[in-house]
């Protein structure tokens, strides 16, 4: 796993909802390598998460027998060369871990043309707790390339999740 | 001395047959063709489990907007814009022993449907891929072939 940093940031919101508190953790800078040469149509990056919340709960207070639901808020991604996304068509965003079906959270398609960031649209639906009660998580992005390339690919991304705990 | 010799000898062999069922596991890692070779569908490995993506599409593109094939029938509106090359119709398999692999499901694109998904591996070319819901005696198997041939 290659990455420059990683910052977990840890915004508690004081509105509450009920009996229930709402955390957002964001990872930042995430970055997502695919090896060149690639080739046309879906590359596949992944990165590992390694106890992924235990930190951001801690330190609101909680812990992961209050965790009552977690949804993907918001996924960004962008790329660290000047060619930027324009080989790119699209990028879902799933996860995957070994005790829970993998789940698609996120995608944009088409990337528009000229694009620094993509900003994908992320599933509404999606419920995410079963993967963050566990001890690894798979992040996996599929980036569709339109033609083959001989330069590796390399995406970061800020990606935000939103935690409902109960008090 | 003898009680450490044997202590290496089973860790020896512990070590040795977890990577023989690990290797025997990955004999699914390649690229394969259903039956009716409207695609083509590439096994892979993430954590220590077996996923299949959409990597080409006999007929890419949807006839009624002319663009390239997106997961229309998602029962999430926010994901059916996900394209189909790159789909992930079989996911979760684990390894089971011999020539199967279980616990996953495979997704029609056609239908938006999932179902539970049993693999076995007729030879190391041939996949028996058997779709059901609930039990495994009422479904349907499709034969899908590896795409780079090797050696039987």
């Amino acid at each position: 796993m290659k990455i420059l940093f990683q910052i977990i940031a840890v915004s508690v919101m004081l509105a509450s909802c009920g009996s229930d508190q709402t955390i957002t953790y964001t990872l930042k800078d995430v970055e997502f390598t695919a090896e060149g040469p690639l080739f046309e149509g879906p590359n596949t990056m992944q990165y590992e998460l390694a106890n992924a919340i235990n930190d951001t709960l801690k330190k609101a207070g909680f812990t992961k027998d209050q965790l009552e639901k977690v949804q993907l808020k918001s996924a960004s991604f962008s790329t660290t060369d000047s060619v930027g996304f324009s080989a790119f068509n699209s990028i879902t965003l799933q996860l995957a871990a070994q005790n829970t079906p993998m789940t698609n959270a996120g995608v944009i398609n088409p990337i528009p043309a000229g694009a620094k960031n993509a900003e994908l649209t992320v599933s509404k639906e999606a419920e995410l707790t079963d993967f963050f009660i566990q001890d690894k998580i798979f992040l996996v992005t599929d980036a569709n390339l339109s033609k083959d390339q001989d330069a590796s690919a390399q995406f970061k991304a800020n990606i935000v999740f939103e935690l409902t705990v109960s008090k | 001395m003898k009680n450490l010799l044997l202590l290496v000898l089973s860790t020896f062999t512990l070590f040795t047959n977890s990577i023989s069922a690990q290797d025997q596991g990955d004999r699914i890692i390649g690229i394969w063709e259903p039956s009716n070779g409207k695609a083509r569908v590439k096994v892979e490995k993430i954590g220590t489990r077996y996923y299949g993506k959409i990597v080409w599409l006999k007929e890419p593109n949807d006839p009624e907007t002319g663009k390239p094939k997106v997961d229309k029938n998602n029962s999430d509106a926010n994901l059916q814009n996900v394209p189909l090359k790159g789909y992930r119709l079989l996911k979760d398999f684990n390894f089971k022993s011999g020539n199967e692999w279980d616990g996953g499901t495979i997704y029609d694109p056609e239908n938006g449907s999932t179902y539970d998904c049993v693999i076995t591996m007729k030879d190391n070319n041939t996949l028996d891929i058997r779709g059901f819901i609930g039990i495994s005696a009422f479904g349907r198997t499709d034969v899908w072939k590896r795409l780079q041939t090797q050696k039987k």
